[in-house]
């Protein structure tokens, strides 16, 4: 009975050892004490950097890749489900009736993006936005 | 009635509703009409569907080894229809109380109330009629995710405000986090019983023997995802801030929709995925949770000046009071939980829905923005607006559990099964804290009645308001003076 706890007993050792060795590593390889100003900026391939380090990206790439993980998801269900499909038809239509049914509902979320300009990346409506400011140096 | 009819009908009518709106076929306004007819609709379907003695099962494996699968994914009995039509019944005066807010002249950095407002509630009210009636871990978890994610949503309406992000980002973060804890406890139940199915698991788990480390543990994080969903403490420290900062129908859906859905995949997993041997586990852990809201909730609430912070923190409190009700198992050879505490849950949280839906519906009306929220606007409400002063009164004095109210019934159903139960620690720390919330439920009574108003002028209440506040305030009295109505509703 003990045994079957051993998995548990390893993830908890895991999960542990990871947090408490990455953080002792860092605390025994890491150079402390070091500390200057131009440590503090931002990377940038060994050039001081250019501009401001964090630019606002627009809100479309967020929009894309949010559609991109809904819609790539179904995917995931359609390869369980094509593996078990020819032997389900056996007990009737209703592997059928789900897939199609889920594939509909998804159906029409795509047509709801498209009509809401989700996808359109050309006819954008002009926003009158802050200009940006760059951020002043340490 | 074939079952899943509110579900289906509630899914389809929104999935039908997002297309015509998206194609500019239909007004805000009417989306929100046709809402209300679709739940009017599943709300007679779910009255007229039978149910047996025996709960139904549904969607059973055909091919299942024997004693593995359960009986089904989807039940039908008494508990299922009641809470169903509760979720139906909070989800149709939500969307009255959006309507209600759409009227509302809006500021510069309010949304307006668009279509999307009135058909994400129906995918939540599909979700927790699902719920309702969930006989499997799987379904559990997928239709509470349903309600969560759009939750996630609605909460964070209000974008150009700072409170509806921060209470946005607050609610994913630990909603995320307590998604965490319940999907490990199911990981940890569901790999030592063998099956999702809360059949299975009671089949399995159900001797005289204490259950198995892995399985206690895996309760308890169940209760620990359980306990997020009631906004119980210690899992309650995103119910002030997103209640202040989500939009007030949504802050009613959340204190009582939620809530009430938590409740319900409480009661239903430690009835019927566990048997009365788990008492032993989730008994002192309940009980704990138990003491800590009814103590932090009525005595945290004491302080506050925003009114929604104070229900939310009442809210606490009055998890801590249901939850007083469902720890009510243990019996050798008895059901999880007692026939009496699931009875004085579901009265509960019936009169719970009363009196919080009414007090949210005064909030929408008499708070447009958030700068009114505080409990200073509702000074002497009363020579505003009669009937709303009237309405709030009636629905806080109920929440208080002062006699002629509903209010009265639910508490003396959980201090009676306390004392039944012999819980009698925490009886004495619930009857500290009810006397803690008559100090603050009447003193917002008092601001209304006996206050000079900071402004003068008359509040206008359209007329199917006027008419629904008045039923309102008729059904917190009525109740509360015949409780054989709850008699009739559970049974």
């Amino acid at each position: 009975m003990n045994a079957d706890y051993l998995p548990v007993l390893l993830q908890l050792i895991v999960a542990i050892g990871f947090a408490v060795g990455s953080l002792a590593a860092a605390q025994a390889l890491g150079k402390r004490g070091r500390d200057s100003a131009a440590k503090h900026i931002a990377y940038e391939c060994g050039k001081d950097p250019i501009g401001p380090t964090q630019p606002r990206f627009s809100v479309k790439f967020y929009m894309v890749a949010m559609l991109f993980i809904l819609f790539d998801i179904e995917v995931v269900f359609m390869y369980t489900w094509a593996v078990v499909f020819k032997e389900q038809l056996q007990y009737g239509l209703t592997i059928v009736v789900s897939m199609f049914s889920f594939i509909g509902i998804l159906f029409v979320g795509y047509l709801y993006v498209l009509k809401k300009g989700a996808l359109d990346w050309t006819h954008v409506k002009k926003i009158e936005r802050a200009p940006v400011v760059a951020p002043q140096k340490a | 009635m074939p079952y899943l009819a509110p579900e289906i009908i509630l899914t389809a009518l929104a999935i039908v509703l997002l297309l015509l709106e998206a194609y500019g076929a239909i007004s805000a306004r009417s989306v929100g009409i046709w809402s209300l007819v679709g739940i009017a609709v599943a709300i007679v379907v779910t009255l007229f569907t039978e149910v047996g003695a025996e709960p139904m099962y549904f969607w059973t494996d055909p091919n299942a080894a024997e004693g593995t699968a359960g009986k089904g994914l989807y039940m039908w009995d008494a508990t299922a229809r009641f809470y169903k039509l509760f979720f139906l019944g909070t989800t149709g005066l939500v969307i009255w109380m959006s309507m209600e807010s759409a009227a509302q002249p809006v500021g510069p950095k309010t949304q307006p109330i668009r279509a999307e407002f009135y058909i994400l509630p129906l995918f939540v009210a599909a979700g927790m009629c699902l719920l309702a009636s969930a006989a499997d871990f799987m379904v559990l978890f997928v239709s509470l995710e349903l309600v969560t994610i759009t939750f996630y949503i609605l909460v964070a309406y209000q974008r150009e405000s700072a409170t509806a992000l921060e209470a946005g980002v607050k609610y994913l973060i630990l909603g995320g986090l307590a998604t965490a804890f319940l999907v490990m406890g199911i990981a940890y139940v569901a790999g030592f019983a063998g099956t999702t199915s809360f059949a299975g698991i009671i089949a399995k788990y159900n001797t005289p023997d204490h259950l198995p480390v892995a399985v206690a543990l895996g309760l308890l994080m169940i209760l620990v995802g359980f306990g997020f969903k009631i906004a119980s403490v210690p899992f309650h420290l995103w119910a002030p801030d997103v209640y202040q900062g989500a939009p007030t129908p949504i802050t009613a859906f959340l204190s009582v929709g939620s809530k009430a859905a938590g409740f319900i995949v409480l009661v239903r997993v430690l009835n019927e995925a566990f048997g009365p041997t788990a008492y032993a586990t989730w008994g002192p852990a309940l009980t704990a949770i138990a003491g800590c809201s009814l103590v932090l909730g009525n005595f945290a609430a004491m302080h506050q000046r925003n009114i929604k912070r104070m229900l939310a923190y009442s809210g606490v409190g009055h998890s801590g009071f249901i939850l007083m009700a469902v720890l009510s198992g243990g019996v050798p050879d008895g059901p999880g939980i007692a026939q009496a505490g699931m009875t004085a849950v579901a009265v509960y949280l019936a009169t719970y829905f009363l009196a919080s839906l009414t007090a949210f519906l005064v909030i929408t009306i008499v708070s447009p923005t958030p700068e009114e929220e505080s409990i200073r606007s509702y000074n002497g409400l009363w020579q505003r607006s009669p009937l709303l002063a009237a309405a709030l009164a009636a629905s806080l004095i109920s929440l208080a559990g002062i006699p002629p109210f509903a209010g009265f019934v639910g508490k003396l159903g959980a201090f009676v099964v306390a004392l039944q139960f012999h819980h009698y620690g925490l009886f004495f720390i619930a009857a500290i804290s009810a006397v803690a919330g008559l100090y603050y439920y009447l003193g917002v009574v008092k601001a209304m009645f006996w206050s000079e108003p900071l402004e003068v002028t008359p509040i206008q209440v359209s007329v199917p308001t006027q008419v629904l506040l008045t039923i309102l305030i008729f059904l917190l009295i009525a109740t509360g003076l015949c409780m054989e109505v709850f008699a009739w509703l559970v049974r």
